[in-house]
This record gives C-alpha cells, sequence and structure tokens, in this order.
C-alpha cells in the first residue's frame, strides 16, 4: 500500500507517513465487526388460509368473460351462494394467468 | 390450470362446478383460457379483496397464493390442497368423488 503525500504542486512518497497511515488503516480494518455468519435457511412455508376444512366458505361475487359468438367476450359473474344445496364447488386459486398447474 | 382442464371429466363425474380465481384481469383470464382450452371459469378477483380476506394474497408478489379447496354443496370446505400439492388435481377429484358417494 502507497500513500502520496503533497509537498507545494507535487504529490511525493513519504516512508514515514506510509507507515503512519497504513497501520492506522490496519488498525481500523480490524476493528470492523465480521459480517455474521450466513445460516443457509429455508423460506417460511406460507401461512394457511384463514378458511379451515369444516369451515364455510365466504361468499364471493367475482367476473369472467365467456367466448361469446364470433369470438366476442362476454361478461359474466359467478356468485358462489348460488350452488349451495345444489352442487360440490372446487375453487383453484392460481398466481397469475400463464402460470403452469 | 391445464391439468385441471385434464381432470375435467373427473370433476363432472362427481357434479363438481370447478371455477379458477387469479388476481388477473378478466382479459388476461380470457386469454390464458382461451390458450389452454380450460372449459370452466375463471375469475377474476382483480381487486384482490376476496383472496385478501382468505389470507391467500401474497403481499410481496401481489399475486394470489396457489390453493385450492373442495367445498360440499353446502358451501362448506371439505379438502384443501397447498401449494404444490395444489399443481395436481388428483386429490380434488378424489374429494369431490367422496363427497359424491356421501350423497347418494
Amino acid at each position: 500500500m502507497t500513500f502520496l503525500i503533497r509537498q507545494g504542486n507535487a504529490w511525493v512518497y513519504s516512508p514515514r507517513m506510509n507507515l503512519l497511515l497504513s497501520v492506522g488503516l490496519l488498525a481500523a480494518l480490524a476493528q470492523q465487526p465480521s459480517p455474521p455468519a450466513k445460516t443457509p435457511q429455508a423460506a417460511p412455508p406460507p401461512p394457511p388460509p384463514n378458511v379451515k376444512v369444516g369451515e364455510p366458505m365466504p361468499d364471493f361475487t367475482l367476473p369472467y368473460l365467456d367466448a361469446g359468438p364470433e369470438g366476442r367476450a362476454v361478461p359474466k359473474q359467478v356468485k358462489l351462494s348460488d350452488y349451495k344445496g345444489k352442487q360440490a364447488v372446487v375453487l383453484a386459486f392460481f398466481p397469475a394467468a400463464f402460470s403452469p398447474g | 390450470m391445464q391439468r385441471y382442464r385434464e381432470n375435467a371429466a373427473g370433476f363432472n363425474a362427481a357434479n363438481a362446478a370447478v371455477f379458477g380465481v387469479s388476481v388477473d384481469s378478466t382479459w388476461a383470464n380470457k386469454a390464458f383460457r382461451e390458450q389452454t382450452g380450460v372449459e370452466f371459469p375463471i375469475l377474476s378477483d382483480s381487486k384482490k379483496d376476496y383472496v385478501r380476506a382468505l389470507g391467500l394474497l401474497d403481499e410481496a408478489t401481489g399475486y394470489a397464493r396457489r390453493v385450492t379447496f373442495v367445498l360440499d354443496a353446502n358451501g362448506v370446505v371439505q379438502h384443501i390442497d397447498m401449494g404444490a400439492a395444489a399443481l395436481d388435481p388428483t386429490a380434488a377429484v378424489g374429494a369431490c368423488s367422496l363427497l359424491k358417494k356421501k350423497t347418494q
């Protein structure tokens, strides 16, 4: 490691200054706390849904676009409670369109 | 969703109505449905109110977590698949078949 000091208009090498600065720098480095050891941890599992087996599913009314004649989009909606007393319902929540599954 | 489409016959046999749900727009879900040939509706919770109420919203990504619920005809949850398990609808089909047997 080399430090230059300014004398007049020129930068010059000073052995004594270099010794002082090097010792000082090393001491400062030695005092820095070592980074904490990294322990590999698996991501925590996502929290379970608020609705459990045996509990009623909260009602919803959500829209979708059905394919109409000539490829036209027909706005429709589904109300969960409309199925009550009629048939079982499977609700598959997924992150995003064009995702696997 | 594709694998749920492939299991449509199983769900139909059990007289279960299947819906996909995501926080995407209705247009995105329509395009997704057309591309994949999924016959059941894919509903849009674009305001994210419902998925948030269920605790399914991943706040970091803004997307819903992958969870499948099977409800009986009374709207009571009978089966839940979470995460990777929810990619495979086999268990959900089984749960629907079981529900049908119970009601017969």
